[in-house]
């Protein structure tokens, strides 16, 4: 009987004691339910017929309507198709880009030139999108910098932002433009944690810079690469709103049109609350199954996973 | 530039060993480098070109015909500089208030002996992978009755749940012998905070702060997903409806109906105008972001 009163009287010891950071927790903890968690209540509005008037409580329930609605609209399917694409391309060029980048720098010689390089490597990181989209505008539009030289080498005009494969092209390419050089910094420090002892090692054993760098430097940063994996498959449905909107133009609406382009189309701009809530949801869950596949996949595999 | 000091490395005598894919490395990484920078220089060397040198499309990375006019009306278009004002005051005040959330959630959160810890921690983790999504934000921003308030680009995104476990990761690392002292003194634990762990923390703290103010300064959507008076467009929204004016439609509409073409030189000058305060902290923010980038790491 006695045991389980003494230990409830030093937890609440133990919480007076505290008692100040609990009023520091305060704060930030009603930030965290008003802004974090109050918001999750409006995922009902994809099972309801949304009414500004009635606000979401009130409006009456509509079951799965937007979900068959969302099903059965070939713009949803064209928007998910091309996300999933814009993805995928984006990570065959833009995972291994930084892993190579990455190594060779490390093997560089010069130290002085490695710091400039990195230097100017990262800075396109701190460029918003808004800039980036400018300076592609500026460099490959009609009257870019690039069709400019191409006209004064005799050649004709080059659609790089109205074709729709020269623009998929474009939007890979500048998200490897963007990320890659910062994208080194993870790798940099994974392989400068390699024990230099098993470069010696595969010196004595006769082998090469190349062959050092398969056999030895690749194998010793595969978990960092396993896990920066994970984290990029974890995110192939969703894809943030800033790069394909800033990138976009009608032209290319076919490729480019996205998911988070269409729920800001039609959500936003065009007040169809209730089913851009289910595109979000669905694409939320259809991201939270990717997580959990491809951690599992990890494990599998003996690499450890994130959880 | 990663800290990291210059490692010997073994293999790598003197001489000429490797010739071969030493100049490869370097020629790749060369090009690599040059790609980054040369967009930039390309919209400088527009910006301060005359304008018939542009629209004849001879201009590459150099200037042509100097003329610095285009910064002039970049300068004295009244919109530009409220833009610019409004970003400032909007990063530095988020910036603030964000720093003041996170160390009020970050510290009591590294105190190994605060009851319900792990619920806490569990609390701030779940939004993290688990959001509302884009609609049903806006939906409580607008109930709340913040669309067109400065206001939603700051509470949403007040604390950042990353920063926020980079700088209890901190606190924790901070000795506890110097908490318990200084209890033993009679500190209260605001004191603990202001006068022991805050002090020795300000590395870390710039970090996180710099990572706030550029996800802040830079950030686009939620201005165009929230604003829609253009009081409160930051430099982002402004720069985007000066470059793409002549190309989009909702951008005409925006200004009434009239449609302005404006000329590249101005376009350029616009972009320079709106990159120039990052690349003045540029040479902060990369130290600063590199350690926190590793800090990050070491999590994983």
């Amino acid at each position: 009987m006695q045991t389980p009163v003494k230990f409830k009287r030093n937890v609440w010891r133990d919480v007076a004691k505290c008692k100040w950071l609990y009023v520091m927790l305060a704060i930030p903890l009603v930030q965290y339910l008003l802004f974090r968690y109050a918001p999750l209540t409006g995922i009902q509005v994809a099972f309801k017929d949304y009414n500004i008037f009635k606000g979401m409580w009130d409006s009456p329930w509509a079951g799965f309507k937007y979900f068959r609605e969302l099903f059965s609209s070939t713009q949803f399917w064209l928007a998910l198709k091309n996300t999933v694409v814009l993805n995928l391309l984006d990570l065959l060029f833009g995972f291994p880009t930084p892993i190579i980048l990455a190594i060779m720098l490390y093997e560089m010689r010069s130290v002085k030139l490695k710091r400039v390089y990195q230097t100017l490597m990262y800075l396109p990181h701190f460029l918003s999108w808004v800039i980036v989209g400018s300076l592609v505008v500026k460099l490959f539009g009609s009257t870019g910098m690039v069709n400019n030289l191409i006209k004064a080498m005799g050649g004709s005009t080059v659609n790089f932002l109205t074709d729709n494969t020269n623009w998929v092209i474009m939007y890979v390419a500048t998200g490897v433009w963007q990320s890659a050089g910062w994208g080194t910094i993870i790798y940099l420090a994974a392989i400068s944690g390699v024990n230099t002892e098993l470069y010696e090692a595969a010196e004595v054993d006769g082998c090469g810079r190349i062959r050092r760098i398969w056999y030895v430097t690749l194998p010793c940063i595969m978990p960092t690469i396993i896990v920066m994996l994970i984290l990029r498959l974890g995110q192939m449905v969703g894809i943030g709103f800033e790069r394909p909107y800033v990138m976009m133009n009608d032209m290319v609406k076919n490729v480019a049109e996205v998911t988070s382009t269409f729920v800001y189309t039609n959500g936003i701009k065009n007040a169809r609350y209730s089913f851009s809530t289910a595109v979000d949801l669905f694409g939320s869950l259809v991201n939270m199954m990717f997580v959990i596949g491809a951690n599992a996949i990890t494990k599998r595999m003996g690499e450890g996973g994130l959880w | 530039m990663v800290n990291q000091p210059a490692i010997k490395k073994p293999g790598r005598a003197k001489g000429r060993r490797y010739l071969g894919s030493e100049i490869v490395f370097n020629v790749i990484l060369t090009i690599f480098v040059i790609l980054c920078v040369v967009p930039m220089i390309h919209v400088v060397a527009q910006s301060m070109s005359g304008r018939n040198a542009v629209l004849s499309g001879s201009v590459y990375l150099w200037p042509k015909d100097l003329d610095f006019s285009a910064y002039t009306s970049v300068l004295n278009d009244p919109t530009m500089i409220r833009s610019m004002w409004f970003s400032i005051v909007l990063t530095l005040g988020y910036t603030i208030m964000a720093m003041v959330a996170t160390v009020l959630l970050a510290y009591p959160l590294s105190r190994k002996y605060i009851p319900g810890r792990k619920w806490l921690m569990v609390l701030i983790l779940i939004p993290m992978y688990f959001t509302g999504g884009t609609i049903p934000n806006y939906l409580w921003v607008k109930q709340m009755g913040l669309i067109d308030s400065p206001w939603s680009l700051v509470w949403p995104i007040l604390t950042s749940t990353y920063n926020t476990i980079i700088l209890r990761n901190f606190f924790e690392s901070v000795p506890d012998s110097l908490e318990e002292s200084a209890k033993l003194d009679g500190c209260n634990d605001w004191q603990v905070l202001f006068r022991i762990i805050l002090p020795l923390s300000t590395a870390s703290l710039a970090t996180i702060a710099l990572f706030y103010a550029v996800a802040r300064w830079n950030g686009y959507a939620d201005v165009r997903y929230y604003i829609n008076s253009s009081k409160y467009y930051t430099l982002q929204m402004k720069l985007y409806q000066v470059v793409f004016a002549s190309t989009s439609s909702e951008v005409t509409q925006a200004e009434g109906g009239k449609t302005m073409v404006l000329a590249d030189t101005i376009k350029s000058a616009s972009i320079v105008f709106s990159t120039v305060p990052i690349l003045i902290v540029y040479p902060f923010l990369q130290k600063y972001f590199v350690q926190g980038v590793m800090i990050g790491a070491v999590k994983e």
